[in-house]
This record gives C-alpha cells, structure tokens and sequence, in this order.
C-alpha cells in the first residue's frame, strides 16, 4: 500500500516532465502549420479579386444585353449586334473587375508581393486570347452561332484556371459556364437566353455569395 | 517522442520557416519580395538567409537588371526535402499530443 502510494507521485512527475520536455505545446506547432499555410498561399495566391466585381459584371451584361435587344433587334442572325454587344459588355466588365481589385489588394497590401497576380493575368487570358480567336474566325466564316458556346466555354476555362490561383469556389463558376456553354451547342434556338444567363446571372449569384462569404 | 528529433532545428525560428515556405511554392524570389512577405528589416532577413544559404537549404543567385543587381533565392532539393520532413514530424506530434 505504502509503495503504491510512492509510485503514483514519481509517475506524475515523469509524465510531467515529458509534456514540457517537447518544448512545443499544441499551439506552437498549430502555429508553426498556420504561419506555412499563410506564407505559401500568401506568395502564391492572389487572395484581392474583387467579390463584389462579379455582381456588377452581371448587371453590366444584364443591361447590355436589355439595351441591344430593346434598341439594336439583338438575334443569332444580327452579327454586327451580337458582336457590339459581347464586346463591349467584355471591355466594361474587365475593366470593374480590374480596377475594383486594384483598389481591394492596395487596402490588403497585397499588390506589392503577389507573384500570382502576373501568372493570374496569364491563366485567365490565355483561354480568353483562344476563345476570341475563334469568334474572329467564326465571324469571317459566317458561323455566329459559335459565338456563344465559345464565348461561355473559354470563359469559363479562364474562371477554371484562375481558381487554383485565387479564391477556390471560383472553380464552380467555371464548371458552370462551361457547362452552359456546351448545353448552348445542342440547343441552339435558346443560346441567346443561355448567353444571358451565364453572363448575368451566374456571375451575380456568385459574386453575391462569394461578396457574402468573404467580404463582410 | 521520435517525432521530436525529425523536427529540423533550423526551422525553430519563424522567419526561416517562413522564407522556407514562400521559396517552396515559388520558382524563385528576390530579397525585397521576402521582405515585404515577412514585414522585417534587411538585417534580419540577411541573417537569416545566410544560415539557409550555409545549410544547402536555399541557393543565391545575384543577377543584374540592367545595371541593378538583383539577387534571387531559389530553394534546393536538400531544403524541399528538409522542409517536408519538418512538416511531417509537426504532424505526427500533433498527432501523438
């Protein structure tokens, strides 16, 4: 008895010992996780892109396309139009994405030390440059059609490309416009409504829940 | 308890882990890019990256810019492996703990 009361003392004893023996308690080394997590997606992530952006883009496309089919006669059949509109509905929403995102990374100081924003600029161009590329030749050609299947699809390979640079759930947009634009081949007859949908409405459902999730 | 010896001692300080990281998921970096990364002095830095250097973790490359010179990091397969080991064994403590 006398000894059992011995042996529970020393047994503390050691294994107190051993705890501080580690030197690292559970929090260093969730903190020593933490601080490689946040320099590698820090210096390999551009984190600014502008949430609220894409729901401007919706509208921006929303209110292009309401204003060339109430005043231009927007149709499949009506190139000049369809191309006016893509195009300038294109260079306005570049433009909103650009500029509001500039000012978000200036607010984090995130511009200085991205690497990622110029492999950004590269991923999500890329397709965009080959897409383009195929609308002016489908253009020449008299094939207008392809316009917007090519137009979703690329886009959304862009959208593809930059989530693993950038915020993940844009993986989704992609997948989503990718899809509508491949739905848009079989269906041409409802392509115009498609077109409208994945550039309007899908671009403002996910600005709003990624505007939601990470800038409130 | 054998975790504990695979913990890379270099890597007890925060800003080598730190410069360890960045180099990891970049092709190479340049000294004012770590800088800005890790918000400390250039003395600082410099010292630390001298004992990177001295381990065979990171190499050093001093180019010119024109007529700037620059000098870039790029980590070594030594320092890839070394950093992924430290990782493990972070891991396993975790989970012993």
């Amino acid at each position: 008895m006398i000894q059992f009361l011995f042996v529970i003392p020393i047994f503390t004893f050691n294994f107190e010992n051993k705890s501080t023996f580690h030197m690292k308690s559970k929090n260093d080394i969730f903190q020593d996780i933490n601080d490689i997590k946040e320099m590698m997606s820090k210096s390999s992530k551009f984190m600014s892109l502008s949430a609220i952006s894409g729901v401007y883009v919706g509208i921006i496309a929303l209110l292009g396309f309401s204003v060339s089919y109430l005043f231009a006669d927007l149709s499949i059949s009506n190139i000049k139009i369809l191309v006016i509109t893509g195009l300038f509905i294109l260079l306005i929403s570049l433009s909103v994405v650009f500029i509001l995102s500039y000012k978000k990374a200036i607010s984090r100081n995130e511009n200085k030390i991205s690497n990622a924003l110029k492999i950004l600029f590269i991923e999500f161009f890329l397709p965009l440059i080959v897409g383009g590329t195929i609308i002016v030749w489908s253009v020449m050609n008299n094939q207008v059609w392809l316009i917007i299947p090519v137009s979703l699809i690329f886009y959304g390979l862009g959208m593809y490309n930059i989530s693993r640079l950038s915020l993940n759930e844009l993986k989704y947009l992609g997948y989503s416009e990718i899809l509508l634009g491949l739905l848009s081949l079989f269906i041409i007859q409802y392509s115009l409504i498609i077109w409208l949908l994945g550039f309007s409405l899908i671009n403002i459902i996910f600005g709003l829940y990624l505007h939601n999730k990470y800038e409130k | 308890m054998n975790a504990i010896k695979d913990l890379d001692r270099l890597f007890d300080n925060r800003i080598r882990l730190g410069i360890m990281s960045a180099l990891s998921v970049n092709d190479s970096v340049d000294f004012n890019y770590l800088k800005d990364l890790l918000e400390i002095t250039d003395g600082n830095l410099a010292s630390n990256i001298k004992a990177l250097e001295k381990a065979d973790y990171i190499n050093v490359e001093k180019i010119f810019i024109g007529k700037k010179p620059n000098t870039r990091y790029t980590i070594t397969t030594l320092g890839k492996i070394a950093l992924r080991k430290h990782i493990e064994a972070l891991e396993k403590i975790l989970k012993e703990l």
